[in-house]
């Protein structure tokens, strides 16, 4: 199965999995990972928008630029530097325009949580839609299952009330002609 | 993990601004000009299982007996009330079990860390590789890296959360991985295991 989703920057790695009922997200720490569950079950809100990485992409445009001045200047090793730059920095930052940064906001009983992450988005889509849907089917089973135990509360209930014993009734009566075990007469049963 | 308290859950998650939700997939802030889908949930209210009064006919909880018990531990098999139940993995426990039998159990469910074995593997095999020259990091290296996988693998069968994380693939190819890295470093430690006893024989 492996993890649906991850992302790697300057602060550290975060990987996400979509399971039934909830999102796992894993923040590594060094030789272990914090794990994290989002539980869908009492899920209110999702947002789904995106961001640019300033940062990053500021970072590798510069490079990108000094990368095109080394192949104007007419010198073979800056003209090599400058190819190998370009050829480097240019497909991250076309994949940092491309993709962008996708922010996953939930919010669950009053508190909001934040989960930012950089896919294609064709793949954005259809993390989006899973957990969209996931959210819808957890909800429902909870629904369904909090109106099944309501039922059977309330059958029990009504067991529990018919086969109350109110005061002054008679009960275990013996047979005709027969003494109760403990020798008493059938008038000692009365409650 | 970014957490906030927020007052609304349609306030805009920028700006805790207005947002204008006639359109779900295109959504604005009319404050900060944010936009984005927003999908609105309805989860069912909260529910509250009430412990009830065991009455003469019902099963009465092994800690509470005046308690209607309403599942059974999955660990001791004791008939358990709502207020011992503990759900974990889809099973009913009881608390008693738990805090005793079940402590490991306990522990694993609630532990909100993970070992990553498996990030060490291509760690101690490079590193390895890297400081080939001297015997004792290649003795240790690859080693470590053999003894990470077995982790892996362990790991594997005993907890379905690491199980999902590292797939059967990945699996396959950490091992391939250390059994290559495994049968490199043999007539290299052999070749500098030689040239170390040559050189010392030439002195």
């Amino acid at each position: 199965m492996g993890v649906d989703f991850s992302t790697r920057s300057l602060v550290g790695t975060q990987s996400a999995i979509i399971d039934d009922g909830c999102l796992i997200v894993l923040d590594r720490e060094g030789s272990r990972d914090r794990v994290w569950r989002i539980q869908f079950d009492r899920v209110q809100s999702f947002f789904v928008w995106r961001t640019m990485p300033w940062i990053t992409a500021v970072i590798s445009g510069l490079i990108l630029a000094l990368s095109i001045v080394l192949l104007v200047i007419p010198n073979p090793v800056s003209r090599w530097i400058g190819v190998l730059l370009f050829v480097g920095i240019a497909p991250i930052e076309a994949w940092l325009l491309y993709c962008r940064n996708t922010n996953l906001g939930f919010v669950r009983d009053g508190v909001a949580m934040k989960l930012t992450f950089m896919v294609r988005p064709a793949k954005r889509e259809r993390i989006v839609r899973r957990i969209r849907e996931n959210i819808a089917a957890t909800q429902a089973r909870l629904a369904l299952s909090q109106e099944q135990m309501a039922l059977t509360t309330a059958a029990t209930n009504e067991q529990a009330s018919d086969s109350a014993i109110p005061d002054g009734t008679l009960t275990d009566q013996p047979a005709e002609g027969q003494n109760p075990p403990d020798g008493g007469t059938s008038e000692q049963s009365i409650t | 993990m970014a957490k906030d308290t927020i007052n609304s859950p349609f306030d805009c998650p920028k700006c805790d601004g207005q947002l204008n939700l006639n359109d779900p997939e295109n959504a604005r802030c009319t404050a900060c000009q944010w936009h984005g889908q927003v999908y609105a949930f309805s989860p069912p209210p909260l529910v509250v299982i009430k412990q009830s009064e065991a009455m003469p006919d019902d099963a009465a909880c092994v800690h509470h007996p005046s308690k209607r018990a309403v599942a059974t531990c999955a660990g001791s098999g004791d008939y358990i009330c709502s207020l011992c139940m503990v759900e974990i993995d889809g099973q009913t426990f009881g608390a008693a079990y738990l805090a005793t039998a079940g402590k490991a159990k306990a522990s694993r469910a609630f532990d909100r860390y993970i070992a990553r074995p498996d990030t060490h593997i291509v760690t101690a095999i490079v590193w390895s590789y890297v400081l080939c020259f001297f015997v004792i990091p290649t003795l240790i290296g690859i080693p470590a890296a053999i003894y990470q996988f077995l982790k892996v693998r362990k790991l594997r069968r005993e907890d379905p959360l690491y199980a999902k994380i590292v797939s059967r693939n990945r699996e396959f190819w950490l091992g391939v991985v250390v059994v290559v890295a495994s049968v490199l470093s043999v007539p290299l430690l052999i070749a500098v295991i030689l040239q170390w006893y040559s050189s010392s024989r030439s002195w």
